[in-house]
């Protein structure tokens, strides 16, 4: 009896003793597995947002900064670029009122009188300055027929001596700060792109011939090694 | 002590009785070598009160096709580990799945924005590849719709297209057009000047522009619209016969900087032909001239030359001259003269147009200055290589545009 308990109790506890070590070894690959996947995915994800956000800047600053000349329509200001964004252009219609400019506007979105200001090319072919006082609509303007352009009348402050073509725009700043990309439109900084930018890392500065050097680097090594770019200005 | 006794007392592992672990324990209960505790019951004259024990099997692996009848029941917990594994790969999969989705979007996301890339590098190409093929007049009209300029597939298989909208006589805006397959099109907008005969020569207020002309000399405004050999009357040019209908004066003033005399470096302090400074002239010149020209009986387009120049036959066309001009006694120039430095007609010699001097004009007695518009308009017209389109100097690109909806 007593030895056919002793083989029972025995075989029992090296059955358990087995199987305990087998269910931890298989426990701790499946959770060593799991945690490696999970961090690897979380890098992936993270990474990939960085990425977005690093495609995000570089398209906004290229377009920017493309936009216009160095010197004249931006420039560096510490860690900022500050310039003129533009956001459209007109060019004129052929029957004029005298009360205003009639012309045929495209751009990326309305003109607004509360923050654009215009540059006008002049017959004469001069850039001139002005402040764009008021916009209205007129579909009645005798303008080219041309798809993604409308019709508005356009009241300038000083008003154009025989005007051909415009620029709206307004005046802005980007920076990195506190990990984001960000823009200011009067005196409020808005995030464009957030949580991805080591802001001291990141740099901006003025290039040869025009040019805008943007290095960036990612919050934590989402983006691995910085990334740089040379952006070019327009003459 | 049994076998198995012993064994287990020794630490040794057993999964099951052996076949001569049976055989010897059958041998022992038949010579009755067994304990009275396992005698059998028959053996022992009374009743027995257990089951004899049949040998069997303890235990084999406790999962799979190992299990021994009498042990747990099949499948109580065959197969625990396995299902552990597959719901530990099952989650893996999951996470797998989210950073490969993840990376997906990725290469979807820098694949749209390439293509975006390629459009609008499509559109700025296709505005440079129309800039170049255009020449000629443009057929544009100002205030009128937009005329198509040009439009092709590059070899990445980016299609672009350009058209022009005239905004003034010689101001054009070009609208160049970027598209890669179905994507969104980018557009971008650039500022032309592309030069029309008669506002170049509309621009021009006297027969003879110059910072001073000859006592005496002879300056004749009379035909300034009327027919010559060679030259077709032009009064039906509406710029042309604004400005020269009612007549203009002899000889007047140069026009202020920038259109004549603009600062040093910037192309134009000399010789200016509308946005056209010196190098833009030398370089689009039919004909450069070192010094001396002995004419020719055709319009010869755009003659050009960086120093003084001496014509000494009878020639024809634009004739742009950094430095001084002498036409002598046997040469004659008709159409636009633009001289930087001072002209100088000698015996009976003639031009027959319009001139602009940086300097004096002196006309010998029996020379003569022979205005006519129709002469200078002849002379741009038939120059085609001042009839392509520049980039407008300075600021000429116009954006952003919007991509519009068809």
């Amino acid at each position: 009896m007593r030895s056919g308990r002793l083989g029972r109790a025995g075989f029992m506890l090296a059955e358990a003793v087995a199987s305990a070590a087998l269910l931890l070894l298989i426990v701790q690959a499946c959770w060593w597995m799991i945690a490696v996947q999970a961090s690897v995915a979380v890098r992936v994800s993270r990474g990939a947002q960085a990425l977005d956000e690093t495609r995000l800047a570089r398209h906004v600053l290229a377009a920017e900064v493309g936009a216009g000349a160095q010197g004249e329509d931006w420039a560096l200001v510490g860690r900022e670029l500050r310039l003129r964004a533009f956001r459209g252009i007109a060019f004129s219609c052929r029957g004029q009122p005298a009360s205003a400019w009639g012309v045929a506007w495209s751009g990326h979105r309305d003109p607004n009188s509360a923050k654009d200001s215009v540059l006008v090319l002049s017959g004469d072919g001069r850039w001139q300055a002005a402040e764009l006082v008021r916009t209205r609509r007129r579909q009645s303007l005798d303008c080219p027929d041309l798809h993604g352009f409308e019709r508005q009348l356009w009241t300038l402050d000083p008003a154009p001596q025989s005007p051909v073509a415009a620029l709206f725009f307004e005046r802005g700043a980007y920076r990195f700060s506190d990990e984001a990309f960000r823009y200011r439109a009067g005196s409020r900084w808005q995030p464009l792109a957030s949580g991805a930018f080591d802001a001291d890392s990141t740099t901006m500065e003025a290039g040869p011939g025009g040019s805008l050097r943007v290095r960036v680097k990612g919050e934590s090594g989402a983006l691995g090694p910085a990334r740089r770019w040379t952006l070019w200005g327009r003459g | 002590m049994d076998a198995l006794g012993a064994r287990v007392k020794a630490g040794r592992l057993s999964l099951g009785r052996t076949g001569a672990d049976r055989s010897r324990r059958r041998a022992r209960m038949k010579a009755g070598a067994l304990g009275p505790w396992m005698v059998p019951a028959a053996a022992a004259g009374r009743p027995s009160l257990r089951r004899p024990r049949v040998a069997r099997p303890r235990c084999r692996a406790r999962t799979g096709a190992g299990s021994a009848v009498g042990g747990p029941k099949p499948g109580a917990d065959a197969g625990f580990a396995l299902a552990f594994v597959l719901l530990a790969m099952l989650a893996a999969l999951g996470i797998a799945s989210a950073a490969v989705a993840a990376a997906v979007g990725q290469v979807r996301a820098a694949a749209a924005a390439g293509r975006v890339v390629e459009s609008a590098a499509a559109a700025r190409a296709g505005l440079e590849s129309a800039l170049a093929s255009a020449g000629g007049a443009s057929v544009a009209v100002a205030g009128d719709s937009a005329v198509a300029l040009a439009a092709g597939v590059f070899s990445t298989g980016a299609a672009w297209s350009v058209a022009a909208i005239r905004l003034s006589a010689e101001t054009h805006l070009l609208l160049g057009e970027g598209r890669v397959g179905d994507g969104v099109p980018w557009r971008e907008g650039r500022i032309a000047w592309w030069m029309q005969p008669a506002a170049r020569v509309a621009g021009l207020r006297a027969v003879v522009e110059s910072a001073g002309l000859s006592a005496g000399a002879t300056v004749e405004v009379g035909a300034l619209l009327a027919a010559r050999p060679g030259v077709p009357a032009c009064a039906h040019e509406v710029a042309i016969l604004r400005r020269f209908g009612g007549g203009v004066p002899a000889q007047g003033g140069l026009p202020a900087p920038p259109e004549w005399g603009g600062p040093a470096g910037s192309g134009y302090e000399s010789v200016r032909l509308g946005w056209l400074g010196l190098p833009q002239l030398l370089d689009r010149a039919d004909r450069n001239v070192p010094a001396a020209m002995p004419g020719a009986a055709s319009w010869q387009g755009l003659v050009a030359a960086k120093a003084d120049v001496v014509v000494t036959g009878d020639g024809a066309g634009v004739l742009a001259v950094d430095g001084d001009l002498t036409i002598e006694s046997t040469g004659s120039w008709t159409g636009l003269a633009l001289v930087s430095g001072s002209v100088t007609l000698l015996g009976t010699s003639r031009l027959v147009g319009l001139l602009r001097s940086g300097g004096t004009v002196n006309v010998g007695p029996n020379a003569v200055v022979d205005g006519s518009a129709c002469a200078a308009l002849a002379s741009l017209s038939n120059a085609p290589s001042l009839m392509r389109p520049i980039w407008f100097p300075g600021r000429s690109w116009a954006g952003p545009v919007s991509a519009g909806a068809r």
